[in-house]
């Protein structure tokens, strides 16, 4: 299970980049947030956070916002 | 998670609400949380100030996570949208224009000051000046009026989506993170040009 988050909606508020206690997640230049599929594990700290609550646990390592990021 | 000097910047939020009430002003410190979030976001630092230093938003999460005051329960579906979003924006700037061009007046001499703060953009409170009331022109105080009804209005806002939603659910409407993040998405956009 990983997190994923859904970048459209995201406002990069950084309530799950706070939550997260491993640190795997990070704000992509205050546009949206972003999850290190290496260090998540799943524990959902962060989709319990996101007041709009867009991070879902998918299986997997695909993330949606992989390809955004360069 | 070792605490830092910024996780209790939520004291300054909740003390400027009480020194608005002792003396209005002491609204004026409110223009640093508009003024320091638009510079960090126009100097490339994104959301930074969301991230790490808004108090507000650490005042939301202790009262709702902590003192355990919030449902918890997911927002209705359309305030995270870009419609709710921006129209709330542009809904919030008219209201704010429409205090600046009222602090217009009272500094062309067109009206005279009006005491009091306005709840909601439609409650008036009546609140006096009680002393130091005339070492600044008059306008400075009809700003303070204004600006203070402005924070204090979303405050309550945050407070009641707060309450019904996620503690931080004020993060996703609140106009300056819609400005900051339209900000670092327009700078990304021109970045990508170059």
């Amino acid at each position: 299970m990983k997190a994923q988050v859904d970048t459209d909606i995201c406002v990069a508020c950084g309530c799950c980049a706070k939550a997260c206690r491993r640190n795997a997640i990070q704000i992509h230049k205050g546009i949206y947030a972003v999850v290190d599929v290496e260090k998540c594990t799943g524990c959902g700290l962060c989709q319990r956070e996101c007041p709009a609550s867009i991070i879902t646990l998918v299986d997997g390592r695909a993330l949606a916002n992989e390809k955004k990021v360069v | 998670m070792k605490k830092r000097w910024y996780d209790y910047l939520y004291i300054f939020s909740a003390l400027y609400l009480f020194l608005g009430l002792f003396h209005i002003l002491f609204a004026w410190l409110g223009v640093i949380c508009f003024i320091t979030p638009l510079l960090i976001s126009i100097f490339g630092g994104g959301k930074t100030y969301c991230n790490k230093y808004c108090g507000r938003g650490q005042l939301f999460e202790l009262l709702g996570k902590k003192k355990k005051l919030s449902r918890n329960k997911p927002m209705p579906r359309f305030m995270t949208t870009k419609w709710f979003r921006y129209g709330f924006l542009i809904f919030f700037m008219i209201m704010f224009l429409n205090m600046i061009f009222a602090t217009y007046l009272v500094f062309s001499g067109a009206s005279s000051l009006k005491e009091g703060i306005k709840l909601l953009w439609t409650f008036r409170i009546p609140m006096k000046v009680y002393f130091a009331k005339n070492i600044f022109p008059a306008w400075v105080y009809q700003f303070a009026f204004g600006f203070y009804s402005v924070m204090l209005t979303s405050t309550l806002l945050g407070i009641i989506t707060m309450l019904l939603y996620k503690p931080r659910s004020w993060c996703v409407y609140c106009p300056m993170g819609t400005m900051t993040h339209g900000i670092s998405i327009l700078k990304e956009k021109t970045h990508k040009k170059e």
